[in-house]
């Protein structure tokens, strides 16, 4: 390695750590206090926002005629940051909690002592196989180039392009040109910063996500009022959901991107939904938030989001009995967020004559609903690709169906049914004439849009404190860490 | 009483299986990740190039040598040359892994050949004056270019038969 390149991990880092800087702000803003976000949770937020944030930007920026650099791309941080810093000095807001990231690791200490040996051996066993899982997915993505065809076809061409061109253009006949840009955006912000293009460093972005999923997961099963050991347990489950699902981790596609946004967005709207925050809309704001960053990552979020919306939109109307305005007025908190991502895409796409519409569907054809379900079931029986995830919620629905039936965790069950009943529309109106092929190429990437989803749904079905009350030391009851009032 | 015990039974055991078969299922995944362990290690301890990684996981993806192919090219032409690509090869994969690698050239125009391919030569090289014709050929295509092969015009990969067409007069080395 020569001295430049002993520079390389450390502008990585700066990368990376410029996506948190960029989040930071609106994390603090939604969440102000300590016990609403836990200092880790709030880092992997605002890496989360950071990403979708940036590359808004670098979109507006380039569409504004001016060229893609470091110093005209941080400009605007600089203002932003000192006005909300000084906003948030002024109101005791909290924006990094520098204890609570150095405590942590005391804390679980202290935790491993006082519990039962047990209890201590099964947490480290969870933690020594998630470690094992991020090792293995961290070794792959820095060793191994990029060999998958939508690296080279789509996502790391684009951020190849804008890096070179330091503008957003796509060339004449490129494919799927309507494709939205947060991860080509995202890789071209590093290439930016490592000086050069690096498609095997650039999956190190894509290892952060997953990362910041699974801390996101367990601190929000965590206000879920698990215990430690059980928001462990459920989130080493989501860490080896199959094959296919670790491999993207080590992997630039936009797949796990879609699954972070959709996954943390959807969990948060359900937090509304069950925990019933007074101050609901900064929650609202903070899943519209999401859920826009998703959209802006891929195009099959779109009508995702959208099924959100209309369940949230039929729990205020059935369940809470609101008036139609006040369900709008609700709901436009949720949907002025997507819409900030969506819109400047959508001129984007209007000033280069894109199709609007995704270029995969086409006539809906009913009279293949046997060859999609025969294929996609058969998808999913594949054990080494898949795990046991999807088998898993069939039977922890059968055994908790009363419970699973009911409100709030119906909501949870009736969007995993309807992104399913989406996934076989899609299908059905897919303009491929070899479906089962089709379907072999693409379903295991649909499904890692809605696998943390889905683990939230089974950890919330069997792994509630007030389903198991035998369960005693393993999983006792949990008075909730956050504060929800606001 | 005896029904909810008997109920909470019910749910103990199915609770015992699911977990017995999700540590089943760890175990798989564990086992399966081993071969990538394995090669790791060996490429860590071997120090293996990237370029070698690279050009092994090009080969899994294009079933050939094409990335032998984007270095034959890419250390035939430079940044600032006019490069035109005449996109022959039928395989998409292998497109696109050249349009990846070949992106950077200053003056890249990418085009899907519509001439014969000798006028469409003779068109580009003598007429537009274009320093580099690169041709993104499968085997089918070769007696496309037979007649400027005849004419010596051609430098070319024998084992693939993907072609760099050097301009009249020009040394290979320029």
């Amino acid at each position: 390695m020569t001295g430049r390149e002993w520079l390389l991990p450390l502008k990585l880092l700066l990368a990376v750590l410029a996506f948190v800087f960029w989040g930071w702000p609106t994390v603090g803003f939604l969440f102000r206090t300590r016990q609403q976000c836990p200092a880790w949770e709030r880092l992997a937020l605002a890496y989360g926002m950071g990403v979708a944030w940036l590359t808004v930007e670098m979109l507006v920026v380039s569409m504004l005629g001016v060229r893609l650099a470091l110093p005209v791309l941080l400009a605007p941080a600089l203002p932003l940051t000192l006005t909300f810093g000084w906003w948030a000095w002024r109101n005791g807001v909290v924006v990094v909690d520098w204890m609570g990231l150095v405590q942590t690791p005391t804390r679980i200490l202290r935790h491993l002592r006082s519990v039962g040996r047990s209890v201590r051996v099964l947490t480290l066993a969870l933690l020594g196989l998630i470690a094992l899982q991020l090792t293995f997915v961290m070794a792959r993505a820095l060793i191994f180039p990029p060999h998958d065809y939508d690296t080279y076809a789509h996502w790391g061409f684009r951020a190849s392009i804008f890096f070179h061109a330091q503008r957003v253009v796509l060339p004449p006949g490129i494919a799927y040109p309507e494709y939205p840009l947060l991860v080509p955006l995202a890789e071209t912000w590093t290439y930016l910063n490592l000086g050069h293009v690096d498609d095997t460093l650039v999956q190190v972005l894509f290892l952060v996500f997953g990362v910041s999923l699974l801390t996101i997961f367990y601190y929000e099963l965590r206000r879920q009022r698990f215990s430690p050991i059980c928001a462990l347990f459920f989130t080493s489950v989501l860490v080896t959901a199959g094959n296919e699902w670790t491999y993207h981790f080590s992997i630039a596609y936009a797949d796990l991107a879609v699954g972070f946004y959709y996954g943390v967005g959807t969990i948060l709207m359900y937090q509304c939904i069950s925990l019933c925050p007074p101050k609901i809309h900064r929650y609202l704001l903070a899943s519209g938030l999401f859920l826009g960053a998703a959209v802006w990552t891929k195009s099959e979020a779109l009508p995702m989001v959208l099924i959100n919306c209309a369940v949230l939109s039929g729990h205020w109307t059935l369940n809470r009995k609101l008036a139609v305005l006040d369900v709008l007025s609700r709901l436009s908190f949720c949907l002025a967020p997507i819409l900030v991502f969506f819109v400047p895409w959508l001129v984007f796409r209007q000033l280069n004559t894109y199709p609007l519409l995704s270029q995969h569907l086409g006539h809906l054809r009913p009279d293949r609903l046997s060859t999609i379900l025969t294929s996609m079931l058969g998808e999913l029986l594949n054990y080494r690709r898949e795990g046991i995830l999807w088998g898993l919620v069939l039977v922890t629905t059968l055994l908790t169906l009363r419970r699973s039936l009911t409100r709030p965790l119906a909501y949870l069950l009736v969007i995993t049914v309807l992104q399913t009943a989406l996934t076989i529309v899609m299908y059905a109106a897919a303009p491929f004439d070899d479906l089962p092929s089709h379907i072999g190429a693409t379903f295991h990437r649909l499904l890692i849009h809605i696998i943390p989803v889905t683990a939230f749904l089974v950890a919330l079905q069997i792994g509630h404190p007030a389903f198991w009350p035998h369960l005693g030391a393993l999983n006792p009851p949990v008075t909730s860490r956050y504060d929800t009032q606001g | 009483m005896f029904v909810r015990d008997i109920h909470s039974l019910w749910k103990q055991l199915v609770l015992c299986i699911l977990a017995v078969t999700w540590v089943i299922q760890v175990v798989v995944l564990l086992f399966s990740q081993l071969d990538d362990w394995r090669e790791m290690v060996t490429i860590v301890l071997d120090g293996l190039p990237e370029e070698a990684i690279r050009r092994q996981g090009l080969a899994e993806l294009t079933q050939d040598d094409t990335y032998d192919f984007v270095r034959f090219c890419q250390d035939h032409v430079s940044p600032d040359q006019d490069i035109v690509v005449l996109d022959y090869a039928a395989d998409i994969r292998r497109r696109v892994v050249f349009r990846y690698y070949l992106y950077p050239f200053s003056s890249f125009h990418y085009v899907t050949p519509t001439l014969p391919a000798d006028a469409l030569i003779d068109d580009l090289i003598t007429d537009r004056g274009v320093d580099y014709v690169i041709v993104n050929a499968d085997a089918a295509h070769y007696p496309l270019f037979a007649a400027a092969l005849q004419a010596d015009r051609l430098d070319f990969d024998e084992r693939r038969f993907l072609l760099v067409i050097s301009p009249p007069g020009r040394d290979e080395s320029d």
